[in-house]
């Protein structure tokens, strides 16, 4: 008796399959309790992985992906995925930093981002002297992604760009502010002769 | 024997360090050796209004360099010390060791 063809083996794509086992493994464990201890024997398998910043950055993506099986979210799979290329690549991970795929969700994309942050740097685009501005952004960008970002992590990257932002921006800020002042000195002269009528 | 151009404690930090990294003088790297050697905190708009000031003195030059992935496409500038400069930052030594010569500050007593 001919069997209705079923898609195993090699007519699956291999993706196809990992999700398969995957949906298998996380169905057995059937309470939140078993659920937890698998997390946070993931978090410990990885805790040594790779320099500071990539053990950060696969931590963020166990997390993400256990929370999303909790709210019961498909895009766990795609997370899961995830940390499987990077668990047989090595060099996958660091691939996708900076550049990651437009599949992942949003929290995980956030965590391999390697942008400063944006509304510091409008914050030197906008007080810096112009024949300043394209380089000094261009110094602290390229500090910011080669050395402090993975030396630090994410979040301390980014207050230390904050930092350097405002004591970069705060003697320009002084020079508007000390121009407004002039001009406003001057208005308030101009208003005061006119008045006494000289 | 005084050179026309006297120049601050910052300033001669920065000229110094472009002494020091020669070829590969630019703001990033001008910033962090200023922050090794000094141990003090130095914002990147420090570094470049000296810069200007002394590009405007005559001491330094300044030549637009490569842009990489790295710094978002913008491209670097590498800065160098002219003969100027060189006599401005010997000169200025030459001062503060002559006025440091057979001095020995103590705390005032009574």
């Amino acid at each position: 008796m001919a069997r209705a063809p079923t898609r195993t083996g090699a007519r699956m794509t291999e993706r196809e399959m990992f999700d398969r086992r995957m949906t298998a493994t996380l169905r057995r464990l059937s309470t939140r309790k078993e659920l937890v201890r698998k997390w946070k024997l993931d978090r410990a398998l990885w805790s040594r992985w790779g320099g500071k910043r990539q053990a950060a950055i696969v931590q963020a993506i166990i997390d993400t992906a256990y929370r999303s099986v909790m709210t019961g979210d498909r895009a766990s799979l795609t997370i899961f995925w995830t940390l499987h290329q990077v668990a047989r690549d090595p060099l996958y991970l660091r691939r996708i930093i900076g550049e990651p795929p437009p599949d992942l969700p949003r929290m995980v994309r956030s965590e391999l981002r390697t942008e400063p942050p944006r509304t510091a740097e409008f914050l030197l685009r906008l007080l810096l002297p112009a024949h300043q501005r394209q380089h000094a952004i261009g110094d602290l960008v390229e500090e910011y992604r080669v050395h402090v970002l993975p030396k630090f992590g994410r979040a301390r990257a980014s207050l230390w760009f904050w930092y350097q932002a405002i004591s970069s921006a705060a003697p320009a800020l002084g020079a508007h502010f000390r121009t407004v002042l002039k001009l406003t000195a001057l208005f308030k002269a101009a208003d005061w002769i006119r008045r006494i009528g000289v | 024997m005084g050179s026309d151009v006297w120049l601050g404690e910052f300033e001669q930090l920065v000229l110094w360090t472009l002494v020091r990294l020669r070829q590969n003088a630019y703001g990033m790297a001008i910033r962090r050796n200023l922050e090794e050697r000094t141990k003090r905190s130095v914002s990147i708009g420090a570094v470049y209004a000296t810069l200007d000031r002394l590009e405007d003195k005559g001491l330094v030059t300044s030549r637009p360099g490569e842009a990489t992935a790295e710094r978002g496409g913008r491209a670097r500038r590498y800065f160098r010390i002219e003969a100027a400069g060189v006599k401005a930052l010997n000169d200025s030594r030459r001062v503060l060791e002559k006025a440091w010569h057979g001095l020995r500050p103590a705390p005032a007593r009574g």
